[in-house]
């Protein structure tokens, strides 16, 4: 701690942290721009200027900015005085002569760090008789907005999107008062953090374009502290919405995950919930029904024995309930036999180490990924990777005197102090690109090579089967037994357990090199991915036991049963439906997403006896998910459900009753989780985290409450919430801040109305040391010893001419994104990747369109150094099914399928382009009437 | 060979057919570095400080000083650079250009001896872009020193190798600031790099890195051939040595002569013959467009670092820019500040807005649509540009012809208002 004088007063600051830190810290309100928390001090804006003197006599001092000025002890600053507040007045003074008054026509309004920063400054009257500087637009694509009318010229842009994030189609242009934000033409951004622009510009550049379509001021949005869907990392975020429409999902700050940032399929995936393929109805047998239809009645009544199929899509809570329902044994996850084993090793390693959270991995020294897409399995992950490569140049910048916050000091010595990055895998990525080591292999070569090196690092590791260790490997051994902090990533995109095998005898070896050494401390780190937001909460659920997608098409064959499913929006999924259907005597399925035209998927097969209920999406009801590391999170809803829909576990307590079921006594969500934690001891803390006092949604200054619903009664309703629930959907309860033990629903602070209000919610920035993570871990610490010995199976190779890989894509790969139209306009098509020396000596070319055996799924050929020879990595979108894990033959796709695929192509576009416009004025017009449903209690 | 040389720097000038390798040789040239290589690297860098040579580039700072921040020895970093600074755009200042046009193995084998002292075995010359004669002379000295074994690996038989590169620029005034010209010659944009770390430590791709002036690195040679201390001796003032003086505007016989340290701007008014007939020196600026006003009252004093800052200015680069009775002081600072603000990087906000707002307001003075309180927001500006709130030395730099003017030419910004326009055009 440092003993520092501020205005004459005292104060004790942390050691390290700049004097801007510092004040921000102390919750003393002084106005910056181009400083970030997460991205350093560059000294740009000149905004946060102070006077620093000597000593406490000193009447005269010097001008410092404070994001440039270290803390040191006894230090004597003014902020309050006179010459830096005509200064800091005369800044904004200065940025203002070309900024356009059109805070009222400007999306940032109301939320604009600009705006807050100019009241803070006190500038109020415009000085500067001359023109303002234009600038012409570009069309950045369908995410991101962009008016550079309004730039400041703060270089924040440029900063997060090359520096921070890597993205090469994004630059400071041109120079004087004339520079440039943007692209060298028109054209989509392609970077897939490029909507974290929308946060990081502190006015009105970037702006969020599908919020801005359907737009509403900050003010007006009732928000709610959400977790993301839309991968395994379970990003913090604030959900908000508006006549009873979801308008937007921005970051909520949570220092050990997303921190300050999130993904764009985070960021606009949410949009889903919007669409109109969800499902707002009871079917029955493809027509509209209700619940009380006594056919309905009928089917829910069976008494043949109910097999449950579970959804990683769906909550904790929804899982459990259908898991009581028709009882462990009769729980089936809905995983393919080679997912069953990744989540059953996948759980295994979770009871002996706990995994690295990204606040951590952003502090690794060495670097080993094995097999793992992290920049499209979860590209905030991919995100922090990145961000740990500077830490060794931190460290030296250190060594030179400059403080690691000084972000230009430190990338200028980064190339000669990189930390170790190693990938062996295949196909190409920012983060293979980044390696300095480099293997390209396939998925089990990468997992003996795993193995390989943990009995290197210990001669206690078990061997595979292979034995030659390649030089890439090799290397490695000196890289992991000299970093203090090395880290070992892999996960599910290869679909290969052998590869969690393989981290999780790194990471034994490591700790037992550990050992040997006396260090003082065991930090090395793990991260394994798992595929989706709930993965690793079926894995809970399903250590108890349950069934496996084998035995259930076995059961079927046996004797009667009916399916109870809680569906998942993946094309592979209905069509293992479709192949259990014929076999099912009932089928009841709970569903988001159902096809757009009003029709059950065995239209046509004759068979009868299909009720489908309509369930509420995230946005719409409470529930908990699992991410990466098994820590529990739970989302509280922005809005009530649409039309008939219920929360999965209340239609599930509803049909325990006609069942009598000991369910049936569930009355509200609480009480399951109690139940839930009843099972599961270590949840009990996270829940009753969550039932304290209630948390308004809304903000102070939410307008036209009363007026919304004038023209059609004149009553105002009772604001919607689940029983029980620790929110209000009001402004009543306690306001977002308030209280340390609830979380954000929205970040405001009087005279901070930006997201960069942030810090008067935290006690102090991330510094070298980090606080513990805060949560519950729900897969508990079982076996501490366990090696994994190569199995038999993993060794097995195809005899076929190709091997087929998977590949996964940011916007394409999660299936309910993909409903979400700004997503869903970014998706990728079907490709195949294959060796690029192999490609030429075939004849061919990238951009081909090729086809597998007999398969009918056309895919875009790419051709990549990074791929292993007679392998094709497949990409398919996940609305389109592709099974195949070899091939024989490599088809060039014949002319009436080129033909075919165009037309489909511009067919889809164009779909897209109608569905979209049709969207926008179905909400639009919901806007001008809400419809009156909205206005009724709950169902 | 050691008797004293009082114009060291262009003993070897000759613009219309600059001596080659040869004929450099043959009158002395790589002398002093010979002597140098026969050196440790620390006396050289001794020689240097002994000789109190001050940096050319307009800051004036020493350039042994300079030099002794860079890390050498065993643990010291493998690469290090030596940077000319040859981007010469200070408006009113063309002095580089002579000796490189002139004189191109002077300067060569200045960097040579720089480049050993402080062990770099890469060097930059980052030349103005539209010095073409230059660029040409340059490049034709560079591959004559190569193909004789004065560049390249083991030069002369010892462990000493030099890459000699030439980089023209693509042409911004900033990248005379030397951490924008690191950047720069990175391929990034020319913005100016925050300070510590200094370029002796992290420049030049994040290695340690000298930036010296062209004219600075030309006074090598003779210090090398002669020693520190004969060097002290060529100038009878406080700063040692010799200095490329010059003068422009409407003088009878504007250019450069090579004079000791301390010579009176008077004294090079008259080398270039006094003021054109019929005009009297209204006020003149001693170094480059980014120094303040000085009067006629003001032409005894000698030109030298301190001497000039006690008068109000500063030396820069000492090439003095004279304005005449007949001319506008408005006008020109209205030029001069044009100038600057277009030249801005656009990095930090005082520069980059308060340029273009200083230019507003001088053009509606300049045009009759001032007013009283544009004076004293021009006085606003100037605080507002000054030093220390500021990234770089830019905007304080071009702040000072202004804020010298408003104090000598009061007179006249206030008949531009009082009269609605200029008093010159009538």
């Amino acid at each position: 701690m440092a003993k520092i004088f501020i205005d004459k007063q005292q104060y004790n600051v942390k050691d390290g942290q700049n004097l801007l830190q510092a004040c921000l810290s102390l919750k003393l309100d002084l106005p910056y721009f181009c400083w970030h928390p997460a991205m350093g001090s560059v000294g740009a804006c000149r905004q946060c200027a102070m006077t620093q003197y000597q000593d406490e006599n000193d009447s005269r001092g010097r001008m410092i900015v404070a994001c440039m000025t270290p803390v040191s002890e006894g230090m004597h600053v003014s902020m309050n005085q006179a010459p830096e507040k005509e200064f800091r007045d005369m800044v904004i003074g200065a940025l203002m002569t070309h900024h356009p008054h059109d805070c009222p026509v400007c999306a940032e309004g109301g939320e604009c760090h600009l705006q807050d920063m100019t009241v803070m400054a006190g500038h109020h009257e415009r000085q500067y008789k001359g023109k303002k500087t234009t600038f012409k637009n570009q069309d950045l694509g369908p995410l991101v907005k962009h008016e550079m009318n309004r730039c400041i010229s703060c270089y924040r842009c440029e900063r997060f999107y090359k520096d921070y994030a890597g993205g090469t189609d994004l630059s400071a242009q041109a120079s004087k008062n004339n520079v440039y934000f943007g692209r060298q033409q028109d054209g989509v951004l392609q970077s897939e953090f490029a909507g974290n622009l929308v946060e990081v510009c502190p006015t009105g550049v970037f702006t969020d374009k599908p919020f801005g379509d359907h737009y509403s001021r900050k003010w007006d949005l009732q928000s709610a502290p959400s977790v993301c869907q839309h991968c395994s990392v379970g990003c913090n975020t604030s959900l908000s919405e508006r006549y009873g429409s979801v308008r937007r999902v921005t970051n909520r700050l949570n220092d050990h995950l997303n921190g300050y940032f999130l993904c764009d399929r985070g960021r606009y995936g949410f949009d889903f919930v919007n669409s109109e393929h969800r499902v707002k109805e009871v079917f029955l047998d493809g027509q509209a029904s209700t619940w009380s239809e006594p056919a309905a009645q009928v089917i829910l009544k069976d008494k043949s024995p109910w097999l449950g199929i579970g959804s990683a899509q769906a909550s904790l809570e929804d899982n459990f309930a259908l898991q009581q329902l028709v009882g462990v044994d009769n729980f089936c996850a809905n995983l393919d036999p080679q997912q069953e084993s990744l989540l059953a090793t996948h759980t295994a390693i979770l009871g002996q180490w706990s995994v690295a959270s990204l606040a951590e991995m952003e502090q690794a020294d060495a670097v080993l990924i094995l097999a793992e897409d992290v920049n499209n399995s979860a590209p905030r992950i991919a995100l922090s990777l990145r961000q740990a490569l500077m830490n060794n140049a931190k460290k030296q910048a250190e060594k030179l005197r400059v403080p690691s916050w000084q972000d230009a000091a430190v990338r200028a010595i980064l190339p000669h102090y990189p930390v170790p990055l190693a990938y062996l895998g295949y196909g190409e990525s920012d983060l293979s690109k980044q390696a300095s080591i480099r293997l390209v292999c396939d998925d089990k070569h990468a997992a003996e090579q795993g193995f390989l090196l943990a009995n290197l690092l210990s001669d206690k590791a078990p061997l595979p089967k292979a034995k030659k260790v390649d030089e890439q490997t090799q290397a490695l051994l000196d890289i992991l037994k000299n970093a203090k902090r090395p880290l070992i990533v892999t996960g599910w995109s290869a679909n290969n357990p052998a590869l969690l095998a393989a981290a999780n005898n790194l990471r034994k070896a490591l700790a037992e090199l550990n050992k040997e050494l006396n260090k003082q401390q065991d930090q090395a780190m793990l991260c394994i991915i798992p595929p989706e937001a709930n993965t690793l909460g079926l894995g809970l659920l399903m250590q108890h036991g349950g069934l496996s997608t084998e035995k259930i098409e076995q059961k079927l064959a046996e004797e009667k049963c009916n399916l109870l499913v809680l569906d998942h929006s993946k094309a592979a999924f209905s069509q293992q439906l479709a192949k259990l259907r014929p076999g099912a005597n009932k089928v009841v399925r709970l569903t988001q997403l159902g096809p757009p035209q009003k029709e059950t998927a065995n239209k046509g097969t004759g068979k009868k006896g299909e009720l489908c209920l309509p369930v509420s999406s995230f946005s719409e009801s409470s529930g908990s998910q699992l991410n990466y590391q098994g820590l529990i999170q739970s989302h509280i809803p922005a809005t009530k459900p649409s039309g008939q829909c219920m929360p999965g576990w209340q239609w599930l307590v509803n049909i325990a009753k006609l069942k009598e079921h000991e369910l049936a006594h569930i009355s509200d969500l609480g009480q399951l989780r109690d139940k839930l934690a009843a099972i599961y001891p270590q949840l009990s803390g996270h829940w009753q985290q969550h039932h304290q006092n209630q948390l308004a949604l809304q903000t102070p200054r939410v307008s036209g409450r009363t007026a919304m619903l004038a023209n059609q009664t004149v009553h105002e309703p009772k604001p919607f919430s689940e029983s029980a629930a620790p929110y209000k959907q009001s402004m009543e309860g306690s306001q977002a801040g308030q209280n340390d033990d609830q979380p954000l629903a929205y970040s405001w602070s009087p005279g901070w109305n930006s997201n960069q209000s942030n810090h008067k919610f935290k006690d102090e920035y991330r510094g070298t040391e980090l606080s513990e993570q805060q949560g519950q871990r729900c897969i508990l610490a079982t076996d501490k010893d366990q090696w994994f010995k190569w199995q038999a199976s993993w060794s097995k190779t195809t005899k076929a001419k190709w091997q087929v890989l998977p590949l996964h894509k940011v916007f394409g790969s999660d299936s309910l994104s993909l409903h979400a139209l700004p997503v869903a306009q970014l998706k990728a098509s079907a490709q195949l990747v294959i060796n690029a020396s192999q490609g030429q000596k075939l004849d061919l070319y990238a951009g081909q369109l090729v086809c597998c055996d007999n398969d009918s799924t056309i895919f875009q050929l790419a051709l990549s150094e990074q791929v292993p020879t007679n392998t094709l990595l497949s990409y398919v979108p996940a609305d389109l099914s592709f099974s195949l894990v070899s091939c024989d033959e490599l088809k060039v796709a014949s002319t009436e399928q080129i033909n075919a695929y165009g037309l489909q192509g511009k067919a889809s576009q164009e779909a897209l382009l109608n569905s979209k416009q049709k969207h926008q004025q179905t909400l639009l017009s919901q806007d001008q009437t809400i419809p009156i449903h909205f206005i009724e209690g709950v169902v | 060979m050691n008797k004293p040389n009082s114009q060291p720097l262009s003993t070897h000038l000759d613009l219309a057919n600059p001596q080659n390798l040869k004929a450099y040789q043959s009158t002395g040239g790589y002398a002093g570095f010979t002597n140098a290589l026969k050196m440790p690297p620390q006396e050289v860098q001794q020689q240097v400080s002994d000789s109190k040579l001050k940096g050319r580039g307009g800051a004036g700072f020493s350039t042994g000083m300079k030099w002794s921040f860079v890390p050498m020895g065993e643990d010291a970093p493998k690469n290090k650079y030596l940077v000319c600074n040859a981007d010469e755009m200070e408006p009113g200042t063309f002095k580089d250009r002579w000796l490189m046009e002139g004189s191109p193995h002077l300067l060569i084998e200045g960097m040579m001896i720089a480049a050993y002292a402080i062990g770099a075995n890469v060097a930059y010359i980052f030349l103005r872009g539209e010095y073409r004669l230059c660029a040409t002379r340059l490049q034709q000295a560079i591959d004559e020193a190569q193909a004789g074994g004065l560049l390249g690996d083991n030069i002369n038989g010892s462990e000493f190798s030099l890459q000699l590169h030439l980089h023209t620029s693509a042409g911004r005034y900033i990248c005379g600031e030397e951490t924008a010209l690191i950047n720069a010659l990175e391929g990034k944009r020319a913005n100016p790099r925050a300070k510590p770390p200094f370029p002796q430590v992290v420049g030049l791709f994040g290695r340690p890195t000298i930036v010296n002036n062209c004219e600075t690195l030309c006074n090598l040679p003779c210090i090398l051939k002669n020693g520190g201390k004969w060097y002290t001796e060529l100038s009878s003032g406080a700063d040692t040595g010799s200095k490329i003086y010059g003068i422009s505007g409407r003088v009878k016989n504007a250019g450069l002569w090579e004079r000791p340290m301390g010579t009176t701007a008077g004294e090079i008014l008259q080398l270039a013959g006094g003021m054109q007939d019929g005009l009297k020196l209204l006020g003149w600026l001693p170094g480059g467009a980014s120094t303040d006003f000085l009067m006629p009252e003001h032409l005894d004093v000698p030109m030298e670092y301190d001497a000039i800052a006690k008068a109000g200015s500063r030396m820069g680069t000492g090439l003095i820019i004279a304005l005449d009775d007949r001319h506008c002081p408005v006008g020109m600072i209205l030029n001069l500040l044009q100038f600057f603000a277009q030249e801005s990087c656009g990095w930090c906000t005082p520069c980059r807005d308060g340029l273009p707002w200083a230019v507003e307001i001088l053009t509606r003075i300049e045009v009759g649509q001032g007013s009283q309180d544009d004076i004293d927001a021009l006085q606003q500006l100037c605080s507002f540009m000054w030093l220390g709130k500021t990234f770089c030395a830019l905007a304080p730099g071009a702040v000072e012809p202004l804020r010298s003017g408003m104090k000598y030419f009061a007179d006249d910004f206030q008949q531009h208002i009082d009269h609605k326009g200029c008093p010159h055009r009538h």
